[in-house]
């Protein structure tokens, strides 16, 4: 089956195609060779721009799919990033992947994009963090034993915060990830990422290759409005 | 990609620039060269390619209700509830109409002006949509959208026709040559919005948000005689089409503490009622002004306070005086929505706009001249 797999959690806007093979294809596709990943990336395109998600997502997804050489309407799902991420461009591609599926008449299916970027790593040296930037001074991150299962999180901390977090966890971690691993301002070394989109499709496998009836798309947020309730109106005599 | 619209040809619109999702969807419908006037007279010219517009069906979802307790709407709240309502007014809008998503020929989508995070939402799933489907997408103008959806009621307009546009945002007269490409303003607000003016005034004396609604009914009952508030920008050296409604807003304040420091009970029905007055006052006297000096003889109010009593009634007894032709949308289509989107999206595309590119995004200060990008 082929993936439009789109993330808008960071300045890194993305738009991937993936096949994912059923059960069946992939029991074709190894039939007498070695064992084959089920997921493989055929095309990825991603620009960096924080504040361009909008603008960029589209063209992106229209590229991506135009190189792995199939269209839009071939499509068989959408899997898209829920966040956590800056409000803004977490809903554009929220938005985006939604009005796509629903336009197709295909299912999408939401993950965690921080799931997404710790199974684009590949094999982890251990228990490992996914750091990213929640801009006001502050990063979301979520914490991963070595086996890629999410342990804690994702939450929004202050830096400083993190040496308590990560004293709480019952492993502490190797290794970080994620491209908010130099605001973290650890001593961890920090691993690099694999394709977003790959990563995006790994998580959502299972449900994707059983054909599950997908989950809401509520993004992850973490955070509540900014609102301040007015104090009542200033007097305007004096 | 045919990007060429005409009769029968069914527009898809897309509006999330405040506090309301939108979806609407309008058939083409024939060309018209001349519309109509008062009494089943000829309306004069419409503009070059004009055409009916059909309303088939409309949806809207609100957030209004989760703004009121803090006086205003809160953009990250608003812009939360639109991506919550999305799927669910689309859908509505469609059978409504009674309509499937692969009838639609083009889609038109808000892009400014309005809240940022607000506007993308729409942008971003109508540019989803025009991919799905492969059709174009239209980024259009949410004041010319306004305007339009008079159209839907009304017929196309003649040219020139005059507009007051009033909302919670916006306070203007415009020129409009062509609904589709060709619009001017005349004059703005230098302040306050007339909407904004209600929720302020409604707020000192402790009414709720919104105000439009609540001033309007409390006004009936009351005495528009009762205190003369100020008419702001009204003098002779002042700019004949400006707005100004700071002053008004704060003369209420002081009126209302002035009775309160005096122990007397505030009579909430008159000061309504004269606040009112002043604001429709002010509004319709340029309206008339504006349309009598550029040679105009129909005049359009369009926008949410257009669906206030007392603005209606006073602008009714100025255009007959006056011998102007007044259309003013249902209230039901005068408040943000989907189908005026369509309808100005329509109107582009019959003008002759170009489709938005895919890297079409919001644009949340878009001049009222700009009507689609
Ligand atoms: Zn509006």
């Amino acid at each position: 089956m082929l993936v439009l797999a789109l993330d808008t959690a960071t300045p890194a806007v993305t738009a991937g195609v993936v096949r994912v093979l059923l059960p069946n294809e992939l029991i074709d596709a190894a039939a007498g060779g070695p064992a084959t990943d089920p997921v493989s990336l055929l095309a990825e395109r991603s620009v960096d721009d924080a504040f361009g998600h909008a603008e960029h997502l589209m063209p992106l997804a229209t590229a991506a799919v135009a190189a792995a050489g199939t269209s839009l309407t071939e499509l068989d799902a959408v899997v898209v990033g829920l966040g956590p991420g800056p409000f803004t461009g977490l809903r554009v591609g929220i938005a985006t992947a939604e009005a796509l599926g629903d336009g197709l008449d295909r299912p999408v299916y939401g993950v965690c994009s921080h799931d997404a970027l710790i199974r684009s790593v590949g094999a982890l040296p251990g228990p490992t963090l996914v750091v990213t930037d929640a801009r006001r001074r502050e990063v979301y991150v979520s914490a991963y034993d070595a086996a890629g299962r999410r342990i804690d999180g994702p939450r929004v901390v202050a830096p400083a915060a993190l040496p308590g977090l990560i004293a709480g966890l019952p492993a502490a971690p190797v290794a970080v990830a994620g491209p908010g691993a130099p605001l973290a301002g650890g001593e961890l070394p920090v691993l690099s990422l694999g394709s977003t989109a790959f990563g995006l499709a790994r998580v959502a496998g299972p449900e994707l290759v059983t054909g599950a009836v997908p989950g809401p798309l509520t993004p992850l947020y973490l955070r509540r409005p900014d609102v301040t309730v007015s104090a009542g109106p200033k007097s305007v005599l004096r | 990609m045919n990007t060429r619209l005409g009769e029968g040809a069914i527009v898809f619109g897309l509006e999330s620039s405040c506090d309301e999702t939108g979806a609407g969807l309008v058939r083409i419908g024939e060309p018209v060269d001349r519309v109509d006037g008062i009494d089943g007279s000829d309306g004069g010219p419409a503009a070059a390619g004009s055409h009916r517009l059909e309303l088939l069906g409309h949806q809207l979802a609100s957030s209004s209700e989760q703004h009121a307790r803090f006086g205003g709407v809160v953009p990250e709240i608003a812009s939360r509830a639109h991506l919550e309502e999305l799927l669910p007014t689309v859908h509505a809008a469609f059978d409504k109409a009674g309509i499937r998503q692969r009838d639609v020929d083009a889609i038109a989508v808000t892009c400014g002006p309005g809240l940022a995070g607000a506007l993308l939402v729409g942008v971003a799933a109508a540019k989803a949509y025009a991919a799905a489907w492969g059709v174009p997408l239209f980024g259009v103008n949410h004041l010319a959208g306004h305007v339009a959806a008079d159209t839907l009621e009304h017929g196309p307009l003649p040219s020139p026709t005059l507009a007051l546009l009033v909302s919670g945002g916006h306070t203007q007269l415009l020129k409009i040559t062509d609904l589709g490409r060709d619009i001017v303003e005349l004059g703005s607000t230098v302040d306050d919005a007339a909407g904004e003016a209600y929720d302020k005034v409604a707020r000192l004396l402790g009414l709720g948000y919104p105000g439009g609604p609540v001033i309007d009914r409390l006004a009936a009952q009351g005495d528009p005689a009762a205190v003369r508030f100020p008419r702001g920008l009204t003098g002779p050296r002042d700019r004949p089409y400006d707005f100004s409604f700071s002053g008004l807003k704060t003369a209420v304040a002081r009126h209302v503490e002035t009775l309160r420091a005096g122990g007397a009970e505030v009579p909430v029905e008159d000061i309504c009622a004269s606040f009112q007055e002043a604001v429709a006052d002010v509004l319709t006297g340029k309206m008339v002004a504006a349309a009598m000096a550029n040679g105009i003889d129909t005049v359009v109010i369009a926008g949410g306070v257009a669906a206030n009593g007392r603005l209606r009634a006073l602008a009714r007894q100025r255009c007959d005086a006056a011998g102007l032709r007044l259309r003013v949308p249902s209230p039901g289509l005068c408040t943000d929505n989907g189908a005026m989107i369509a309808a100005v999206g329509a109107h582009a595309a019959l003008a002759g706009a170009a489709p938005s590119a895919e890297s079409l995004s919001a644009n949340p200060g878009l001049p009222v001249g700009t009507v689609a990008v």
